[in-house]
């Protein structure tokens, strides 16, 4: 599964039959008590067969305070970040269920990095997401390498799928990699059918039969995406 | 619809189309933050003052949107308050104006026409659509903020003129809802010709179908609706309908491209042509100004070159005018694509690539040269920096160039020329001159305020790191090791933050990258010792300086001088010297060292090298959340966050690989020759958990009855949890879980230490 983000991918290359794309539908920003969304402004070329997954990403005042210089300048003079409400509630399902009923969508991915006191939204979130969908689609999400660890909170989402990020996880890396490579997996059982990589970090030896999401900093090529093939040949 | 209605599309279509690539892909966290004393990309201090001509020390690597400002005041030219406010906006990269969002105009037009009585309901409205049906998954803003707030007024001046429950009223309504029922895409909606009604109705239903023919992607229809509608004097929407023409056209060409193809040049080439015919007809009346932004919407893309030279021109001019945010993003784009123009662009890619590893030594060698022409030729301060910040300190030219740069009169470019200049001088073996003439002036800059208005804080700590390579003894290194940091960087793909941490107080000073490394690797003990009871250092990091320097001397073995470290301890840190009692109370070295060995178990702040930067957050026995505990096999004195490797990474060793990292001039052969040995030694340690762990089980083999071995062994276990940990760590951690069951079962240590790791 290659992870086609915000910006122009071109993915013809691929046979659909080895592998899908998870592609970043829209972003839908939580702050100041209302839900801005913002669609995908970038194209997307998939191959006719292509089977997708249609990705949502949930940004709130944490997230986007890191990489928005305004609106951390607004929360340093004083402006507090609002608590998350009902109607942003429903007019984020309102949106994954849209992103759920695009062209050869098989599937729906949420990638929020909640913290702690977003964790009883998110979990809304997924069970109204679950109510509007139905039980036949199945429903994604991303999760930090430390839910898959330490928490138990996973346990008690309706979904289909945890996939444990294991890139960008900063200091917690040595902890998961060398958790993993030991033989000792992730406890939580939502966890372990997949894996969330990034081709620009280092791989190592890896729980062999789960779906890999593959994340590429750059705009993937049929190069790369040989590369990820050939990388994790052995995997299978 | 209004000109209102027009102008905001066009800027956001344009904001759009150069911002849909984020910079921060994709960030998940922690976010971990180190000290920042100079930025990088961008001035220090508030924003103000740098659009207000107090530039402080320009580098090479701010973003060109500083560097464009800068090169205005350094050849003598200035901004208004407003141009000013217009810069900042540009730099905190804000380059649509406030405007309600969509979601919200929407919610305003509903709630309007839902005022008319027993109206129907209208249809579902998403202000984007998908580009194609090929592309389904790729949207566009097709009907902006401004379309429904226009027609919301509509509504209501033909409600005042018609009446509420007049049929013409639901008319026009029900045409608006056809309208917008194409915002989101799909099948085209377009309303029917009136069969009857009077003039303005009929108009308004023009206006509507050529709208619809506009949001449905009827291009062609939809300018020959507009054209019909511009000759029609009688219509209310006469005036901008050759605007809304050329917008179709422009729409076309974008939407319609070929694949690989930024836009179609057919109606590209039209819209430019009727956009000029519109600025230059002097009864354009109200829409020339709309006109005239969206020709230059066009030409970026059809005419760069020409483009980026008139808007270097108009950037030039004493007073850039009212357009100056939008001409200053464009023109930054357009470097950003590669356009240049004049001398600003020239320099500008000039002065850019000596920023240190931006381009290649040959690259660099070449923008140094050209801009020691180009200094010569026109005498430009902007160049003087440039030939400065560049120049080979072997050079001829020095001499000539410092001659140069002591002879500029005082301007906003002063404090650069002089860093720059004095850059040159200790590079150039004029260090005691350079030295002098940076006490003279770091003691004129009362950086210890708060607010300096006249020097930013980076600048200052720029001076202060020139002055740092060039003391005398350790007392001068002392007293210029530590700098106020001016914000926080967290890694690759975040923007500088412009605040500290909180717990981050205005006064605190902390080691420098390069101070830190002197204190790490090109101080031998004797002298960390002085450091540490010299009352140069502020308080804080004497504190630090003194627990490292013990931390080091127990990992060295050197007891005497653990032992000499105490009363500093004592005055500096009472309740760790309180807790180093059985440290002095041991009977034998090899107790002793173990007691020392005990205490660092206890304390995972404590490490063998000064602390670079912030200090850590938690007190010194707490444990760090993200592993910035104890020390790493690198023995640096940062933070440990980058020092975690996988585990098929090689074990790494503190070899020192910076060899031209060079001693300070004050540092003895005797004192290197020390420093040297005690660092190949440290070096051999590895890192923390790995030697504490080896340590407790050492020490439980040979003194099995010492009380304090087994809380070593659940700590040292502990350690291995929390520490810096490498592929060797589980074996030490099992190791000494091992131990400590098998030889203490009943202990409460043991009964706590329920895994290893």
């Amino acid at each position: 599964m290659l992870w086609a983000w915000e910006r122009p991918e071109d993915l013809r290359f691929l046979n659909p039959q080895n592998v899908a794309v998870a592609f970043l539908a829209a972003t839908v920003e939580l702050h100041d008590g209302q839900a801005t969304v913002h669609p995908r402004f970038q194209p997307l070329r998939v191959p006719g067969q292509a089977k997708l997954v249609a990705v949502v990403r949930i940004e709130t005042a944490a997230s986007i305070a890191k990489r928005d210089r305004l609106y951390r300048v607004a929360i340093h003079r004083g402006t507090q970040p609002a608590a998350l409400n009902a109607t942003q509630l429903q007019q984020s399902v309102s949106l994954i269920a849209h992103a759920a009923s695009l062209p050869r969508v098989v599937a729906v991915q949420v990638d929020f990095d909640a913290t702690l006191s977003e964790r009883a939204f998110y979990r809304e979130l997924l069970v109204e997401l679950r109510r509007q969908l139905g039980p036949r689609l199945p429903i994604s999400i991303t999760a930090l390498a430390s839910w898959c660890v330490d928490h138990d909170w996973l346990a008690t989402l309706p979904i289909d799928e945890a996939v444990p990020m294991l890139f960008r996880m900063g200091a917690g890396t040595n902890e998961i990699t060398t958790r993993l490579a030991s033989g000792r997996d992730f406890r939580e059982p939502l966890c372990r059918g997949s894996l969330g990589l990034s081709t620009d970090e280092r791989w190592t030896p890896l729980p062999a039969g789960r779906r890999l999401y593959v994340f590429s900093p750059q705009p993937w090529t049929q190069q790369a995406e040989l590369g990820v093939l050939w990388e994790t040949r052995s995997w299978h | 619809m209004a000109l209102r209605r027009i102008r905001y599309p066009l800027l956001v279509l344009c904001a759009l189309l150069f911002l849909v690539t984020p910079s921060a892909i994709y960030s998940c966290g922690p976010f971990l933050e180190t000290a920042v004393f100079a930025f990088r990309d961008q001035p220090d201090g508030p924003p103000e003052n740098f659009a207000g001509g107090t530039l402080g020390i320009i580098r090479p690597s701010f973003r060109s949107s500083y560097l464009v400002i800068a090169y205005r005041y350094l050849i003598g030219l200035k901004l208004t308050p407003t141009q000013q406010k217009a810069a900042i906006d540009v730099w905190n990269r804000d380059a649509v104006p406030e405007h309600p969002s969509e979601d919200d105009s929407i919610s305003t037009w509903r709630k309007a026409r839902n005022q008319i009585p027993d109206f129907p309901a209208g249809y579902p409205i998403s202000a984007f659509a998908p580009i194609s049906p090929e592309q389904p998954y790729f949207s566009y803003l097709n009907c902006s903020s401004d379309a429904f707030l226009s027609a919301t007024k509509t509504l209501a001046e033909r409600s005042a003129k018609f009446g509420i429950q007049a049929a013409a009223l639901r008319d026009w309504a029900s045409g608006q809802d056809a309208v917008f029922a194409n915002c989101s895409g799909g099948a085209p909606v377009v309303p029917a010709e009136l069969a009857a009604g009077d003039a303005l109705q009929r108009a308004d239903r023009a206006y509507q179908i050529a709208c619809a023919n506009f949001y449905s992607r009827s291009f062609d229809d939809a300018v020959r609706d507009f054209d019909t509608i511009a000759s029609d004097s009688s219509s209310p929407w006469a005036a901008i309908s050759p605007y809304l023409a050329a917008r179709a056209l422009i729409r076309k060409a974008t939407l319609d491209a070929k694949e690989n193809q930024p836009f179609d040049p057919g109606p590209m080439a039209a819209a430019q042509q009727r956009l000029e015919h519109i600025v230059n007809d002097p009864k354009a009346g109200a829409i020339h100004a709309p006109a005239l932004r969206l020709l230059n919407y066009v030409r970026f893309r059809t005419e760069p070159a020409k483009r980026v030279a008139e808007l270097e021109q108009v950037l030039l001019r004493p007073d850039p005018g009212p357009d100056f945010k939008q001409d200053l993003w464009d023109y930054v784009l357009l470097l950003s694509h590669g356009e240049e123009a004049g001398d600003l662009s020239d320099w500008i890619k000039t002065f850019s690539s000596l920023a240190p590893n931006a381009a290649s030594r040959d690259q660099q060698g070449q923008s140094t040269t050209h801009a020691l022409e180009a200094w010569r030729t026109t005498k430009a301060t902007p160049w003087l920096i440039a030939a400065l910040q560049g120049i080979d300190p072997k050079s001829p030219n020095v001499s000539r160039l410092l001659v140069d740069a002591r002879a500029t009169k005082p301007s906003s470019a002063n404090l650069s020329i002089q860093y720059y200049a004095l850059a040159l001088m200790a590079e150039s073996g004029q260090q005691d001159a350079a030295r002098k003439e940076l006490d003279r002036l770091l003691s004129t800059i009362n950086a210890e305020t708060p607010a300096d208005p006249t020097t930013p804080l980076g600048s200052y700590n720029l001076l202060n790191d020139i002055r740092l390579s060039l003391t005398t003894n350790i007392d001068d290194f002392l007293a210029h090791a530590a700098e106020r940091s001016v914000g926080a960087d967290e890694g690759p793909g975040t923007d500088e933050q412009l605040d500290n941490p909180g717990g981050v107080r205005r006064d605190d000073k902390f080691l420098t990258p390069y101070s830190a490394k002197v204190f790490q690797k090109r101080m031998p003990i004797s002298l960390l010792v002085k450091a540490a009871q010299s009352t140069i250092l502020p308080q804080a990091l004497r504190r630090d300086v003194a627990r490292s320097t013990w931390t080091r001397a127990i990992l060295l073995g050197d007891l005497n001088t653990a032992s000499t470290l105490q009363p500093t301890l004592q005055e500096l840190d009472l309740p760790l010297w309180k807790s180093m009692e059985p440290f002095r109370a041991a009977p034998s070295d090899a107790a002793k060292h173990f007691a020392g060995i005990f205490i660092i178990l206890q304390n995972a702040g404590l490490k063998p090298s000064a602390r670079e930067g912030y200090f850590r957050t938690e007190t010194l026995g707490e444990i760090n959340s993200y592993r910035d505990n104890w020390w790493c096999a690198s023995m640096s004195g940062g933070a440990n966050w980058g020092d975690s490797v996988g585990i098929d990474a090689g074990v790494p060793v503190a070899q020192d690989r910076d060899s031209k990292f060079t001693f300070p001039s004050w540092v003895n052969e005797s004192q290197k020759s020390a420093a040297q040995s005690e660092w190949s030694k440290l070096a051999a340690l590895g890192t923390a958990p790995n030697y504490l762990a080896q340590q407790a089980v050492a020490r439980g083999k040979k003194s099995p009855e010492d009380p304090l071995v087994p809380q070593a062994l659940y700590l040292s276990v502990r350690a291995t949890r929390f520490g810096c940990a490498d592929k060797e760590t589980s074996a030490f951690s099992k190791a000494a879980f091992d131990f400590l069951h098998q030889h203490y079962p009943k202990s409460e240590w043991t009964e706590k230490t329920k895994y290893y790791y």
